[in-house]
C-alpha cells in the first residue's frame, strides 16, 4: 500500500489544505479524525513509515490517526480548528471514494492467461474411495475396525453434517425403518437441509477467526462471514469461487460478509498473505516473512511476492456505530499500489516486490509488472490460488474435510501441507483431490462420497489405541466444536436461550429476554465479555460468550484439543445447567420420571436423549447401584442426568 | 494431580510429540540432560523443589487504555502540554509526581519509575498484545502472556490453584503454551469465580457422589467403545478441576476473611478490592496476578477522568505495597503498573489526550528492584525520550531477570518453530541497583 501511487488533483489539493491544517494542530485534533476515518485504522509500521516518504498531509493525517482513539466518537464541540479539519477531511474521503472508483480500471498491463475451468463429472464412487482405502491398510498390514451401528451411525452423520445431536425421534426413527439403503438417504436429506450450511459456514467463520489479527467482532463483522458462508455453502457455490470471493473481497461489511476476511487483518497485505496461503493452499509460507524458511524451502523472496499481491487495501469505518447498531467497516483498494519489503541488510531501506506466485502454476508466474492495479492483485491471486492447475488449493480442502469426518488427516496439522511435506495414503488423497478438482470443486460431492463410504462409517477407536495408530483403519474421536456444544446442552436440557435461539411453542418474549439475560450473565463470569465488547450489537446473545469459553481452533490437531477448568467449572456447576438438570414439573427430566414409573425404561429414555445411544449393561448395573444407596428417585436421577451432561462421550463425536 | 498432563509424552501415529506432552517436555529437557535415568516423575519432584526456593510471583497492574504518562508518574507542571497538572512531593527527595498519587508518593522509595517507555504501536489491541507478550500481533504464532510464561516456569505443579489468574476481565491468553496456562478469570473480585461455588441443593458430599458416579460411567461406557484417550483426558481435568473447588486454598477469594480496616485501605473498588485479592492470591501460591483497572482511554476530559481512577488505584497500588512488605512478601513479589501505551503530550480541544506510544510510563516495585529511583527521562515538552530509552523488550527482559526466568530459553510453537521468550531486547540494570 502506497502512498505515493498517483492521486487526482483533487485529491492532492484537498490533502494540501489539509497539511496546513495538520501542521498547525496535527495532535489536538486527532478524535475529529478518528470520526472521519474511523477507528482503528491504524496504519501498520511498515505503512506508516512508507508514509513518511509521501505526500506529508496524509502521512500527518495518519500519524493523528495512528494516535486516534477506536471508540470514541468526537460527538462534543471539539473547536474550529477540529470542524475545519472535519469539513477538509470530508472532502478527502470524498476524493479516495472517486479516487476508490477509479482503481477499479485496468492498469493496461498484461496480464498472464488462466486455463478455462473446466468440469468433468468425477467417476470415483464410495466404493472405489474404500477400495483405495482397503488397499492403503492392507499394505499396512491393519484390519480395519468393524462398521458402525446405526445407533452410531445417526449420532455421527448428525453432527457432521448438522452440528447437532438428533433428537431421540430422529434417533428412533433410523434405527428402526429398515429402508434399503437408509444410511445413503440420510446422508442426502441432511446435505440438503439448512442445519448443514450452518455447521459448516461456523466451521470456516472459525478457521478464519482464530487466526485473526483483529478479534473485534464488532470491526471485522463474524457473523456477517458466518451469515455469508452459510448462503454460499447453502447454495453449494464451488469452493473456488468461494475462495475468489473471500480473497477479493472489497466495500462493506454488512453489505459482503466476506470482507470480513480482509478485516480480520485489517487489510494488511502481509497477513492477508499468509492466511491466504495457509488456508486456502494448506501452505504456512508466511514462515518466510522475515527469513527464508529454515526447513522448508520457501524464500524470503517468494512469500513477500506473493503478499505483493494483497496491496494497495485499506480499512475504513464507514458507518459509526450506535445503540442497538453495529458499526459498519470497509475494505477500499487504491489505484496502483507499490509493494515494498525492508532489506535486511539496511532495515531504513525498502525493496520494491512485484507480485509472484510462489507454487507451479500453467500461467507464466514471471515478469507480473508492478504496475498493476490493487484490484487487478487480487483477482490474480484469486486465479492463482484456484487454478485447476493448481492441486494444492484441492489438496487443501480435502484433507481439512477428511480430517473433521475422521478425526485423522492425510497431512497434520491440517493446515501444514505443501509439496515440502509426506501425506499418509497419497493415493487417496491424490484420487480424491483430483476428481474433485477436475469435477470443479463441488462440495457436496466431496461430503456424499467421504460420507457413503465404509472408510467414514468404522466405529472409532483412540487415536493412540493399537487400530487408531493406523490412520484410516477406523473414524477417531473428537471434540465437538463450542457451537456443536451448545446445540447439543440446549437440546437435551431444553434450555434454547442458552443457544440464543427463540424458545418453542409460547410466544412469551419477555420470558426470552429474561433467560437469554440470565445466560448471559451467568456465562460473562466464567468467560468474560466479549473482546471488543458487544458494541452496539443488542442481539450478541449468551451463544457468543459460550463460544469464548468452548472455542477452540478448529486448525488444531485433535491431540491438542484438551479442555479447560472453566469449561468444567461451567457443565458441573453453572446455575442454569443445575436448574435444567432438576426433575421439577417443566424439566426434561421432570417429564421423563412424571411419564416413566420404570426406572429401566427412565434411563433408556434418558441415554437416548443425552447421547443418543441405550446405556451398555455395565452402566445400567451403575445406575441401579446408584438409585439404591441414593433411595431419593429424582435425586439420583439429577445426579445422572449430570453426570451424563458432563461426560467425555457428550462433548465428543464418535 | 496434575501429574498426567506434564508426564504424558505421546507419539502421534506421524511420529510427531503431541504437544500436550511436548511442551512441557522442552520444559523438562534440559534438566533431563544431565539427570538420566530418572524417571519423569522423579524429576518432577526435582523440579517443584527446585521452585520453591525461588518462590517468585508477580502482580500486574494493568491500566486498559493506555494511562497518560503526564497526569500520573511524569508530570510537566511548568510545560504548556502540561495541561495545569499540580505536582505533589514524594518520599523520594526530587522525584515528583502528579497530584491525585498522594499515597503512592508516600512509598514511592519502593518504587522505581521508568519514564522513558518508547514503542511504536498506536492501536489498542495490538499493542495490549505486545507489552504482554513480547511479540507483535501475527496470523501465525499465538505468543503466550508473559505471566502464562512465569506460569509455565515457576509454578508448582502440584498446586491446586491456577498458575495465573486475571482479576477483573480477561486478558492476553496463553497461546501456543496450551490451555492448561490459560488465565484464569476472576470477573468480579467480589464474588467468588465462576461456577467455583456448588449449585443450590448440591453440598460436598453429593457432589463427590456425583462425581463417582460420572467415574463409574465413564468407565463402564465410552472408554471401552473408542474413547480410551478421551477419557482418559477428560478424567484428569474433572479430578483436577473438582480438587480445586474443593482445595482450602480457594479461601483465598474470600475477601470477608480480611479486617475491614485492611480492605478499607485498599479501597472498596473493584479495583481496590482487585488488588487485595491479588495480595491473597499470591500468597496462597499462585505465580502471577493481572488486576485490571479500566478506562484510561481519556480522549475527552482527561484530567477529571484520570482524577476519578487515579482516586481508586493510587490507595490499592500503595496499599499492595505496603502490605507485601509488612508480610516479607514485597521481595519475591515483582509489582509492575502499566498500561499499553501513552497519551499525547499536547491537549486535544476535548481537554483529553490521544494515543502515544512514543513516549509512556511504568512504575515497578518489588522482586529485587530499587525502589525510589527514577530511570530515564522524557523531554521537557513530553513528545521525546530524552535519555535512556527502554523498549517493549527491554522491559520484558528485566521482568524475567526479576522473575529469574531465562528469556532466551525457547518455547516451540504449533508447528515446530522454536520462539523465545523474549526476542532481543537488554535488562535495564539499574532497576536491580
Amino acid at each position: 500500500m502506497s502512498p505515493l501511487a498517483p492521486v487526482s488533483v483533487t485529491t492532492r489539493t484537498v490533502r494540501r489544505r489539509l497539511g496546513a491544517l495538520a501542521a498547525a494542530a496535527v495532535f489536538t485534533v486527532a478524535p475529529a479524525l478518528a470520526f472521519a476515518f474511523g477507528p482503528d485504522d491504524t496504519p501498520a509500521p511498515s505503512q506508516a513509515k512508507a508514509a513518511q516518504k509521501g505526500a506529508k498531509a496524509k502521512a500527518k493525517a495518519k500519524k493523528a490517526q495512528a494516535q486516534a482513539d477506536s471508540s470514541t466518537p468526537a460527538t462534543d464541540d471539539g473547536g474550529k480548528a477540529a470542524r475545519e479539519t472535519f469539513q477538509v477531511l470530508r472532502e478527502l474521503q470524498d476524493a479516495l471514494k472517486s479516487e476508490a472508483r477509479t482503481s477499479d480500471e485496468a492498469s493496461g498491463a498484461k496480464l498472464p492467461e488462466f486455463p478455462k475451468k473446466t468440469v468433468q463429472q468425477p467417476t470415483l464412487t464410495p466404493a472405489e474411495l474404500d477400495r483405495l482405502v482397503d488397499k492403503y491398510l492392507e499394505g499396512t498390514k491393519t484390519p480395519a475396525a468393524p462398521l458402525t451401528t446405526d445407533v452410531e451411525f445417526v449420532r455421527r452423520i448428525y453432527l457432521d453434517i448438522t452440528g447437532k445431536i438428533p433428537t431421540p425421534e430422529q434417533t428412533r426413527a433410523f434405527v428402526n425403518t429398515h429402508e434399503k439403503d437408509k444410511r445413503g438417504k440420510l446422508i442426502e436429506h441432511l446435505l440438503n437441509g439448512p442445519d448443514y450450511a450452518e455447521n459448516w459456514a461456523r466451521y470456516w467463520r472459525d478457521v478464519i477467526r482464530y487466526h485473526a489479527t483483529n478479534q473485534n467482532i464488532n470491526q471485522v463483522g463474524f457473523p456477517e462471514l458466518e451469515d455469508w458462508l452459510k448462503d454460499q455453502i447453502a447454495k453449494n457455490r464451488p469452493w473456488d469461487e468461494v475462495a475468489r470471493g473471500l480473497i477479493t473481497a472489497t466495500g462493506r461489511n454488512d453489505e459482503n460478509g466476506a470482507v470480513a476476511f480482509g478485516l480480520a487483518h485489517m487489510a494488511q497485505p502481509v497477513e492477508l498473505a499468509g492466511e491466504v496461503s495457509r488456508i486456502f493452499l494448506g501452505v504456512q509460507i508466511q514462515c518466510a516473512q522475515c527469513h527464508d524458511h529454515p526447513t522448508d524451502s520457501w524464500k524470503r523472496q517468494q512469500f513477500h511476492e506473493f503478499a505483493s499481491f494483497f496491496a494497495g487495501a485499506r480499512q475504513r469505518q464507514a458507518v459509526r456505530g450506535g445503540m442497538g447498531q453495529p458499526p459498519v467497516f470497509e475494505v477500499m483498494l487504491q489505484g496502483k499500489p507499490r509493494y515494498t519489503m525492508p532489506d535486511l541488510k539496511d532495515p531504513a531501506k525498502q525493496i520494491p516486490v512485484a507480485p509472484k506466485f510462489f507454487l507451479a502454476s500453467a500461467a507464466p508466474a514471471k515478469d507480473l509488472p508492478n504496475s498493476l492495479t490493487a484490484r487487478e492483485r487480487r483477482d490474480l491471486a484469486a486465479s492463482y490460488v484456484t487454478s485447476q492447475d493448481n492441486p494444492w488449493f484441492a489438496k487443501a480442502f480435502v484433507n481439512r474435510v477428511w480430517y473433521v469426518l475422521m478425526g485423522d488427516a492425510f497431512y497434520m496439522p491440517v493446515d501444514d501441507i505443501g509439496p515440502d511435506r509426506e501425506a499418509k495414503a497419497p493415493e487417496v488423497l491424490e484420487a480424491l483431490a483430483t476428481q474433485w478438482r477436475q469435477g470443479g470443486y463441488d462440495v457436496r460431492w466431496l461430503f456424499r462420497t467421504v460420507l457413503n463410504s465404509k472408510a467414514y462409517q468404522r466405529e472409532v477407536r483412540s487415536t493412540f489405541s493399537a487400530s487408531g495408530r493406523t490412520p484410516f483403519a477406523a473414524n477417531c474421536p473428537s471434540r465437538l466444536r463450542a457451537d456443536q456444544i451448545v446445540d447439543a446442552l440446549a437440546q437435551v436440557l431444553n434450555l434454547p436461550a442458552l443457544a440464543g435461539q427463540a424458545p418453542a411453542g409460547n410466544g412469551n418474549g419477555k420470558g426470552e429476554n429474561a433467560a437469554k439475560k440470565a445466560a448471559t450473565a451467568e456465562l460473562k463470569s466464567a468467560a468474560g465479555a466479549l473482546k471488543g465488547g458487544a458494541g452496539g450489537r443488542r442481539n450478541i446473545g449468551p451463544r457468543l460468550l459460550f463460544n469464548t469459553l468452548f472455542g477452540v481452533d478448529p486448525s488444531t490437531p485433535n491431540d491438542d484439543v484438551l479442555g479447560t477448568i472453566p469449561q468444567a467449572l461451567f457443565l458441573m456447576n453453572s446455575p442454569q445447567v443445575n436448574r435444567a438438570i432438576e426433575a421439577r414439573p417443566g424439566t426434561v427430566l421432570g417429564e421423563i420420571l412424571g411419564a416413566t414409573p420404570d426406572n429401566r425404561v427412565a434411563l433408556n429414555v434418558l441415554y437416548v436423549r443425552v447421547l443418543a445411544r441405550e446405556p451398555t449393561a455395565k452402566e445400567v448395573q451403575a445406575c441401579g447401584r446408584y438409585l439404591e444407596t441414593v433411595g431419593d428417585r429424582r435425586e439420583a436421577f439429577e445426579d445422572i442426568l449430570w453426570s451424563l451432561i458432563n461426560s467425555t462421550e457428550f462433548i465428543t463425536r464418535r | 494431580m496434575t501429574e498426567k498432563t506434564i508426564v504424558k509424552v505421546a507419539v502421534s501415529p506421524d511420529g510427531v510429540v503431541s504437544r500436550r506432552g511436548f511442551l512441557r517436555g522442552v520444559g523438562l529437557g534440559v534438566g533431563a540432560a544431565g539427570l538420566a535415568g530418572l524417571s519423569f516423575t522423579d524429576l518432577m519432584a526435582l523440579r517443584a523443589d527446585d521452585l520453591r526456593k525461588r518462590q517468585m510471583a508477580c502482580i500486574l497492574l494493568w491500566m486498559g487504555g493506555g494511562p497518560s504518562q503526564m497526569d500520573t508518574f511524569d508530570p510537566k507542571p511548568d510545560h504548556a502540554n502540561g495541561g495545569g497538572i499540580k505536582t505533589i512531593e514524594t518520599a523520594v527527595p526530587g522525584v515528583r509526581i502528579a497530584e491525585g498519587w498522594s499515597k503512592t508518593a508516600k512509598v514511592l522509595s519502593e518504587i522505581a519509575l521508568v519514564r522513558s517507555m518508547t514503542n511504536k504501536e498506536g492501536n489498542h489491541q495490538r499493542a495490549t498484545y505486545q507489552l504482554h507478550t513480547g511479540y507483535a500481533p501475527t496470523g501465525t504464532v499465538k505468543h503466550p502472556h508473559i505471566g502464562c510464561v512465569a506460569a509455565n516456569e515457576l509454578g508448582d505443579p502440584k498446586f491446586d490453584l491456577p498458575h495465573i489468574v486475571s482479576v477483573g476481565g480477561p486478558t492476553v491468553g496463553a497461546g501456543m503454551l496450551g490451555v492448561g496456562l490459560e488465565p484464569f478469570l476472576v470477573q468480579n473480585p467480589l464474588q467468588p469465580p465462576g461456577n467455583t461455588v456448588l449449585p443450590n441443593k448440591v453440598d460436598t458430599h453429593r457432589f463427590q457422589r456425583r462425581l463417582g458416579l460420572l467415574h463409574a460411567l465413564e468407565h463402564s461406557g465410552f472408554e471401552t467403545r473408542g474413547g480410551a484417550d478421551q477419557v482418559k483426558d477428560h478424567t484428569a481435568l474433572y479430578r483436577q478441576t473438582a480438587g480445586m473447588i474443593l482445595s482450602p486454598r480457594m479461601k483465598a477469594f474470600h475477601l470477608d476473611d480480611e479486617p475491614a480496616p485492611v480492605r478499607d485501605a485498599y479501597g472498596r473498588t473493584p479495583f481496590g478490592q482487585g488488588c487485595l485479592l491479588a495480595r491473597r492470591l499470591v500468597q496462597a501460591g499462585v505465580t502471577f496476578v493481572e488486576v485490571r483497572s479500566n478506562g484510561w482511554d481519556t480522549h475527552q476530559n482527561n484530567h477529571e477522568k484520570v482524577g476519578d481512577l487515579a482516586a481508586q488505584v493510587d490507595p490499592a497500588f500503595s496499599s499492595l505495597i505496603t502490605d507485601l512488605k509488612q508480610r516479607g512478601m514485597l521481595e519475591k513479589t515483582l509489582v509492575i503498573w502499566m498500561g499499553e501505551f501513552g497519551r499525547t503530550p499536547k491537549v486535544n480541544p476535548n481537554a483529553g489526550r490521544d494515543h502515544f506510544p512514543r513516549v509512556f510510563n511504568v512504575a515497578l516495585a518489588g522482586g529485587g528492584v530499587k525502589g525510589g529511583q527514577v530511570i530515564g527521562a522524557s523531554s521537557a515538552d513530553g513528545t521525546e525520550v530524552k535519555d535512556h530509552p527502554v523498549a517493549v523488550n527491554d522491559l520484558l527482559r528485566s521482568v524475567c531477570h526479576a522473575l529469574k526466568i531465562d528469556p532466551t530459553k525457547e518455547n516451540m510453537s504449533p508447528l515446530g518453530r522454536p520462539i523465545k521468550i523474549v526476542d532481543g531486547g537488554k535488562v535495564v540494570t539499574p532497576l536491580f541497583g
